[in-house]
């Protein structure tokens, strides 16, 4: 099932083209939005939430037409921005509390759930302290908790990670991780930081240039036909890399006296060619273990 | 995660609503959206209600009222209180109320601004605005929520120290043909207040839309308010007298606008204390149309300069 399906979708900003006859779907779960800056995340975002209007094309979010059905969409979403924002000399639990009534939650609805969502975001204690007093990690949660006041189907999370410390980073992604498995709510994590895409999310959206250019679950994109190996040699031996290129082996990355090689899967023993290659090059071999194939790898690949 | 780490969970608080930190979906009532506006202005009123800079205002209004109060005690009656000979009878009472609503216009400027200039200028600053347009809302309900929410706040200051006159005045002066004299006076004491509410409120709200400062969208609707205010005065004035009441131009300016409106609504040329310093002839009504024209025009461009800067986000064409 997915939450949001993109058709032939453009955005422009006058003659900038940020967004170019896009055309995905979202499945249900967490999901990741990878891209370089000015891949066009956010705008996709901000067009899924009916802020800009596409140019070209259509969409739909959880059923509604992004065109034309923005406020029915954003009463089910919930949006945590990239930016610091908070409703100014507010405390969190009235800001919360507003912004759940801003949803058309009735006023004591509203202050019941934001206590229960602050509790929840790790902000109980802090809850009646004016929300420009706290700092970037209280912010960030302070964010989170507006976005999930008002119990959203969907919530979009932009940079959620940013300015925070690795402790608390550890908790915003355990936050994330609780929230996109096993409550009903279904998340897009839009970031620059592949362990947290990693950590958190079953599958992953990659664009470069307003376009989709990799997608499909973090397993999938991990598994390859090939069968990748990570060698380290005592100094760099070009002849080492260039006989087992010969033998087939495809040369994925070398950074000084290291290297990745993929080998076809019928190839054999590949311990046995690597080692008999080395002692024919005279390389020596300090390290070889089998390689995985990370999220980095997978995002270099799309983007290049 | 979140379990694990509170400490009310630990110390066994199990009693409390929130004791329980999974989280839960909200499946309870939604209100309808047609008022959703409304949420917006308690926003606005909810901090001002605390601010002692508005009820100071207030009180100094409440003053200038209770001055007149007071004045009417210690001559005896309303007749005393104005002057017989320039005024006439039957709008003995409004003459009072118009002589003391022009010495609160001041106070009512500064209300506007403590009210006003803050409440988009804020957003704007703290990127509240991402937060506001991000839930179910339009740009309109936004936009009617701060205007109405700045509007409240300067109607209250308006139009309750008058209608506390009033209340004196129908507790005393009935017997002397308070109601008979004036059967519409509460009416035009609100109406003024609303008029002066709404001039006040769409002007600082559209200023407030474009500024990211409280005290800069203040430093220009005070720029705008004196010194256009200065400009009007000395073009209208006739040799080193004032303007007549039914010369036009002086009623371009904020104050000159609502001077011009505090006359129609008590369907007065001239304040009681004022008429003492006219010349001899009678002074003539000005003209209601032009008046609500210019009021008119100040209360669009203020809230159209608010609508086309209230943006969910910049858009920055390339």
């Amino acid at each position: 099932m997915s939450i949001a399906r993109i058709a032939n979708l453009t955005v422009r900003y006058g003659s900038k083209t940020a967004v170019n006859d896009l055309t995905v779907e979202i499945p249900d779960g967490c999901t990741g939005l990878l891209g370089p800056n000015g891949a066009g995340k956010t705008t996709l975002l901000k067009t899924l939430l009916g802020f800009l209007i596409p140019t070209e094309g259509s969409g739909e979010v959880l059923g509604m037409n992004i065109a034309t059905q923005g406020l029915a969409i954003r009463q089910r979403i919930g949006l945590m921005p990239e930016m610091d924002c908070h409703i100014p000399g507010m405390n969190a639990v009235t800001f919360v509390a507003l912004s759940g009534e801003l949803c058309g939650m009735p006023s004591k609805n509203a202050m019941s759930r934001a206590h229960e969502v602050l509790e929840y975001c790790g902000l109980g204690e802090a809850r009646y302290r004016n929300a420009e007093t706290y700092s970037t990690g209280m912010k960030q949660r302070l964010k989170l908790a507006q976005a999930l006041v008002h119990g959203p189907k969907l919530v979009f999370l932009d940079e959620p990670t940013n300015g925070l410390d690795p402790a608390g980073r550890d908790e915003m992604l355990a936050l994330i991780r609780d929230i996109s498995h096993g409550k009903g709510v279904n998340v897009i994590v839009s970031s620059h930081l592949l362990p947290d895409i990693e950590r958190t999310c079953d599958g992953v959206i990659v664009m470069r240039s307003g376009r989709v250019v990799q997608q499909g679950t973090i397993t999938e994109l991990r598994s390859t036909t090939e069968v990748q190996v990570d060698v380290e040699l005592r100094e760099p031996v070009p002849a080492f890399a260039q006989r087992l290129s010969d033998m087939g082996a495809r040369p994925i990355r070398e950074q000084g006296s290291s290297y990745r090689f993929a080998f076809p899967a019928t190839l054999g023993n590949l311990g046995q060619a690597v080692f008999i290659t080395a002692k024919e090059t005279g390389a020596q071999v300090r390290g070889f273990r089998p390689a995985q194939r990370s999220l980095e790898d997978i995002f270099m690949e799309a983007i290049e | 995660m979140a379990n694990q780490q509170n400490p009310a969970t630990e110390m066994g608080a199990s009693v409390s609503p929130i004791a329980d930190l999974t989280y839960r979906n909200y499946d309870g009532p939604l209100l309808n959206r047609a008022a959703r506006w409304w949420v917006v202005s308690l926003a606005v009123l909810r901090p001002m209600m605390k601010n002692k800079g508005y009820w100071a205002m207030g009180g100094l209004c409440l003053l200038i009222y209770i001055g007149a109060l007071m004045q009417l005690y210690f001559t005896g009656g309303i007749q005393d209180a104005v002057n017989p000979g320039q005024i006439d009878k039957s709008h003995k009472y409004a003459s009072v109320f118009l002589s003391y609503f022009g010495f609160t216009t001041l106070f009512l400027y500064v209300v506007a601004l403590i009210v006003g200039a803050g409440s988009i200028a804020a957003d704007n600053k703290a990127n509240a605005m991402m937060i506001y347009l991000s839930k179910p809302l339009t740009k309109g309900d936004y936009l009617l929520g701060k205007w109405m929410g700045v509007f409240l706040g300067i109607f209250l200051i308006a139009a309750a120290p008058p209608l506390a006159l009033w209340v004196y005045c129908a507790g005393s002066y009935a017997g002397q043909g308070f109601f008979s004299n004036e059967p519409l006076l509460i009416f035009r004491v609100l109406l003024l207040a609303a008029f002066v509410s709404a001039i006040h409120a769409s002007l600082i709200v559209g200023i407030s839309a474009w500024c990211k400062a409280q005290r800069i969208a203040s430093v220009i609707y005070s720029g705008i308010y004196f010194i256009l205010g200065t400009i009007i005065v000395q073009v209208s004035r006739d040799g080193w007298r004032p303007a007549p009441p039914d010369r036009l131009v002086q009623y371009l300016s904020i104050q000159g606008c609502i001077d011009g409106l505090s006359k129609l609504i008590y369907d007065l040329p001239t304040s009681g204390f004022a008429s003492s310093f006219q010349r001899g002839e009678a002074p003539k009504m000005p003209s209601a149309l032009p008046i609500l024209l210019i009021a008119a025009v100040y209360i669009v461009i203020g809230i159209a300069a608010a609508r086309a800067k209230i943006k969910a986000v910049e858009v920055v064409k390339g």
